[in-house]
């Protein structure tokens, strides 16, 4: 029976370690890798929670495994590692490889960041900052857990290429939406029609036009897109994607605004 | 630079970036304007009034995208020298040729600020205008 035991958890390959590694179990290791490297999932978790011991072979074994990961476009990260294992890590100069993490939705998250959430932030903050004059600071991103609250205005963006999809929401409180439009365009407004709707679409608009430019640059080939604007009863309309989507939290002078980004492999 | 009298022709399918660069043009002293919501509405404005002395098109658009509004019009004989701008979201390298190939004056990329549009204005101007490469 092998010592290392597997699950699949939110999309995430979950290999829980024994509680020492030995030089066998650092080979049995290396050998179960070439069937996991097999399996759909794009990210790999290895959980060291019972983990207290490892040989030095197993760390160099991962190095070799995280290059391969690597060139198969899939993430490795590890979970819970004992303080004392993360000193030896660290000493060692392998942090980059284990990329350690303390709760699985980080792994979710991070998955993402390496080439779909970077150029989202980037554009998100320069767009508001550039085209509507408002300091935008974003937050740690982190997975959408509940339907957010208080929303004004959400504008979304869906978006294809041969192989990938992605969606991408901008949703505002009353506050930031306010100010936004204010120093976008001059015009103090305190409710919500259609004319102050087509803000948010534009906004949405340019966010994906900068995105995709890096995105394209990634290796992506995403398309051409046109936003949907969803206020008021519409708002209901909006589906967020618990559990799945990755959320930027942003802070305005004046409040919040939040950008959740969806992406999934098809076909 | 484009004067007082140059009516300028506003195209874009959001009617908060038609507001944006009416502002922008005015600024810069153009008052009188007109607006479209797509290539094929500005089309059939241009051929109306005739008296249109810049156009700023935003390229995705329905029904008739910015850069189908542009190769129509340099393929008209009367309208070929008209200083023709692309403000648009759109930048990746290969969509900048496209437009270049197609006879676009100068191409501004969204966001903008009004000092950028002001820049690639006067470059539309010489290069059109003045003939300045």
């Amino acid at each position: 029976m092998s010592k290392f035991e597997t699950k699949v958890e939110k999309e995430i390959l979950v290999i829980a370690c024994p509680m020492a590694i030995d030089k066998v179990a650092a080979r049995e290791f290396f050998d179960l890798f070439q069937g996991w490297m097999m399996r759909p999932e794009e990210t790999v978790v290895i959980d060291f929670t019972r983990t207290r011991s490892v040989d030095r072979l197993f760390f160099q074994n991962l190095v070799q495994i995280k290059a391969i990961l690597k060139t198969n476009s899939k993430n490795l990260f590890t979970l819970h590692i004992a303080p004392s294992l993360l000193k030896e890590i660290k000493s060692a100069g392998m942090e980059g490889v284990f990329s350690p993490i303390e709760k699985l939705e980080q792994a979710v998250a991070s998955g993402i960041v390496l080439d779909f959430i970077q150029p989202f932030l980037a554009a998100t903050k320069k767009v508001i900052e550039v085209q509507c004059h408002t300091t935008a600071k974003p937050s740690v991103p982190k997975i959408r857990e509940k339907v957010p609250e208080n929303i004004a205005i959400v504008g979304m963006m869906e978006f294809q290429s041969k192989g990938s999809r992605g969606r991408f929401l901008l949703s505002m409180n009353r506050e930031a939406f306010f100010e936004v439009y204010q120093n976008m365009l001059g015009d103090k407004i305190d409710s919500i029609g259609k004319d102050e709707s087509d803000a948010v679409g534009e906004i949405v608009n340019i966010i994906y036009g900068q995105a995709k430019i890096d995105l394209n640059r990634r290796g992506f080939a995403f398309d051409r897109a046109f936003p949907t604007v969803f206020f008021g009863d519409k708002i209901s309309e909006c589906q967020f994607a618990i559990g799945k989507a990755v959320v930027l939290a942003f802070a305005t002078p004046a409040g919040i605004f939040e950008v959740d980004i969806e992406f999934s492999k098809v076909g | 630079m484009f004067g007082a009298n140059t009516k300028v022709l506003i195209v874009d399918d959001m009617s908060t970036m038609r507001k944006l660069v009416k502002r922008s043009v005015g600024l810069l002293g153009m008052a009188q304007h007109e607006e479209a919501a797509d290539g094929q509405i500005a089309w059939t404005l241009l051929n109306e009034k005739k008296d249109f002395g810049l156009v700023i098109s935003d390229w995705n658009m329905p029904n008739c995208s910015g850069l189908d509004f542009l190769k129509r019009v340099r393929a008209d004989s009367q309208f070929k020298n008209l200083p023709f701008v692309l403000l648009t979201a759109e930048g990746e390298a290969e969509q900048v040729k496209e437009a270049i190939m197609a006879g676009v004056d100068s191409y501004i990329l969204k966001p903008f600020t009004h000092d950028s549009l002001t820049a690639k204005l006067e470059q539309a101007y010489k290069k059109r205008i003045t003939g300045a490469k």
